[in-house]
């Protein structure tokens, strides 16, 4: 699986980077426009993060050369600008999803995965791990077969930690990830940890293995054994 | 005190004075007017008795002279004390009128034919008084109809000159500085109120300047701040994936972490703050309330479960609003969520839906801010450091955007919001 990552902050494109290329993807970054364009010319790839404002022109741009030269993949948005318009713009040129700066690794992580299923193999995909099977699409959960009794909200995180699993996701991730903006992330700790030890106990109870870990002063990890 | 109401005043004020000061002048100099000629009548009269003594008789005779009644007397008398005309008043009684009236008397000593007589010719002062008073009479009804033109004119005048001024202030009244369009005056046939338009233009072109200037660095510092912060949150993140740190570092992370996030959710809330300031949701649409309301209320389903929070709703009807969408929906999540995250726990929440009304109405501990700090920016409660404290804020704003009019109440521990939907 190949990523090219379009953003001109190298900090931000060397840590996202860092944490797509530990998660099995190969990564390469354009920093400008221009090399964007290039590398699109030249090679293949699976998914593509653009950024819309760079030094030498427009990520919207990119995204319609995309759309011409037939791309199959998918492309991700990633931008500082968080209007309706500059969404509907977005989507609409061609895009599957649109992240807002600042986002947590762990939620691009979990959205390239969205994505893959979406795009690459049309829905289909289930994730496995060991006796438990998620459905995605479905919003099912199956045990050792049997369908799990979930609330949204506790799919929502099970299948958030099963992306990022043996990842340590913070507690403000998890928050940003099941609430969304304009959530003071202050207060949604105390419903995280209650998330957490409900989808715990509910796991447990049917007989799974304990795969949510406490990372002390950090927040959980899903840890597959 | 308004302009007309003072120019009116103004002017009653020096009318009444003139017309009043002029009254009394002009009624005692009338009056004066009025004796001396009475007087200079009697001496006539005297002279007339004096070369004809045989046509009046001795003991007094009764006499209309021009409509006035004159009496004539003359009396013998012993000796002459005086030899000059001698005037004074007193009253007679009046044969016709048949009571006492006023009259002037003029009383002569004189050798009249060898005999010493006292001749005394009275006149009536009735008429001369009628006259005074039909005078006055006249003057006040004339001061009176000079005062109602005065007012009249006043009134006139004043909506004719003062009227492109007041077109004025009702454009500077109507004056957003959001507005893109420029504002326009009436043009005046006075100077100076042109002047003062003019200033007004030039005004409102360095106001637009600045705040055009001021929109700008607000939006790029907005968004210049999301890059740096991203890197910030990208680079704690993948140090939280080390292994290897310890309690102390972990906790460091954190703060970093919850700090970065902070600044970057008030970025966040400024930057929608200030967007509703310059206008940039004019776009509007069918919103149904009660969906909308559903929806969040969903999306803390498993919130309102953990805090063992009953929540009622009570839809009375559908309702719903023109507006943008996305500012709706910011709006009744702000109020849905501190409805449940400042509730007691198993207390509860209580959604009304009236005709043009949302009544949201919660259990939870007193405030512990003032009532009028509520809808204020950064007001937030002091056992709650970390919140922003721009939530009602947001709401107030939305609600001032559309003119929808947000009342907060509490009774009995109950915390009650009602928006009017205008």
């Amino acid at each position: 699986m190949k990523i090219l990552i379009v953003e001109d902050e190298i900090e931000l494109s060397e840590s996202i980077v860092s944490y797509l290329k530990s998660e099995g993807y190969l990564c390469e970054h354009a920093l400008t426009y221009d090399s964007a364009i290039d590398k699109i010319s030249l090679y293949e790839y699976d998914i593509i993060l653009v950024d819309l404002n760079l030094p030498d022109g427009n990520g919207i741009q990119i995204i319609r050369k995309l759309k011409e030269s037939d791309f199959k993949g998918g492309i991700i948005i990633t931008s500082a600008r968080d209007t309706l318009d500059d969404r509907i713009l977005g989507l609409n040129s061609g895009a599957d999803d649109y992240l807002i700066k600042p986002f947590h690794l762990a939620e691009l992580n979990a959205r390239i995965k969205s994505l893959t299923r979406r795009v690459l193999f049309k829905g289909g995909n289930t994730i496995t791990l060991n006796e438990i099977i998620i459905k995605p699409d479905a919003h099912e959960v199956y045990i050792k077969g049997k369908l799990m009794d979930l609330t949204k909200k506790e799919f929502a995180l099970l299948l958030f930690l099963a992306t990022n699993k043996d990842r340590v996701l913070s507690k403000e991730s998890i928050a940003e990830h099941l609430w969304g903006d304009y959530i003071d992330s202050a207060d949604s700790f105390d419903f995280v940890y209650a998330h957490i030890k409900n989808l715990r106990k509910k796991l447990i109870e049917k007989g799974v293995g304990n795969y949510l870990q406490t990372v002390y002063g950090v927040g959980y990890k899903f840890v597959e054994k | 005190m308004k302009l007309l109401t003072k120019t009116t005043l103004f002017f009653l004020t020096i009318a009444l004075f003139v017309l009043f000061g002029g009254g009394i002048v002009f009624y005692f100099s009338f009056r004066y007017m009025m004796n001396h000629e009475v007087k200079r009548e009697l001496i006539t009269e005297m002279h007339e008795v004096i070369l004809h003594p045989s046509r009046y008789n001795i003991i007094g005779i009764d006499s209309i002279v021009f409509d006035l009644p004159v009496h004539y007397q003359i009396l013998p008398i012993k000796d002459i004390h005086n030899s000059k005309f001698v005037f004074s008043d007193t009253l007679l009684l009046d044969n016709i009128m048949g009571r006492y009236q006023a009259y002037r008397m003029l009383s002569y000593e004189t050798n009249l034919g060898g005999k010493f007589v006292r001749i005394t010719i009275s006149k009536s002062l009735l008429v001369s008084d009628e006259l005074v008073e039909y005078v006055a009479f006249v003057t006040l009804a004339l001061s009176l109809i000079l005062l109602l033109f005065i007012i009249g004119f006043n009134n006139y005048f004043f909506s004719r000159i003062w009227g492109n001024f007041f077109k004025t202030i009702d454009v500077i009244k109507d004056y957003s500085i959001s507005d893109t369009e420029g504002i326009t005056f009436t043009e005046s046939e006075i100077t100076e109120f042109n002047q003062l338009n003019q200033v007004f233009e030039k005004m409102h072109e360095r106001i637009k300047q600045d705040y055009q200037n001021l929109k700008e660095f607000i939006e790029n510092i907005s968004h210049e701040i999301q890059n740096p912060l991203a890197i910030i949150k990208s680079r704690v993140d993948l140090l939280q994936q080390n292994e290897n740190i310890d309690k102390l570092q972990a906790e460091l992370i954190q703060s970093i972490q919850g700090s970065a996030i902070r600044l970057s959710n008030l970025n966040k809330s400024l930057i929608l703050l200030s967007k509703i300031d310059n206008n940039q949701f004019s776009e509007r649409e069918e919103v149904d309330i009660v969906e909308n309301i559903n929806f969040h209320l969903d999306n803390f389903e498993d919130i309102i479960q953990s805090k063992n929070i009953s929540v009622h709703k009570n839809y009375k009807n559908p309702l719903v609003v023109w507006a943008d969408s996305n500012l709706v929906s910011v709006m009744l999540l702000n109020l849905l969520k501190n409805s449940i995250y400042h509730n007691l726990p198993s207390g509860t929440v209580e959604v009304i839906v009236e005709p043009k009304l949302l009544t949201i109405k919660n259990s939870g501990k007193k405030l512990d801010i003032s009532q009028e700090d509520l809808f204020k920016r950064f007001t937030k409660s002091s056992n709650r450091p970390d919140s922003l404290g721009l939530g009602l804020a947001i709401v107030k704003k939305i609600c001032d955007y559309y003119h929808f009019s947000i009342q907060y109440s509490c009774q009995d521990n109950f915390h009650i919001i009602t928006i009017i939907f205008i």
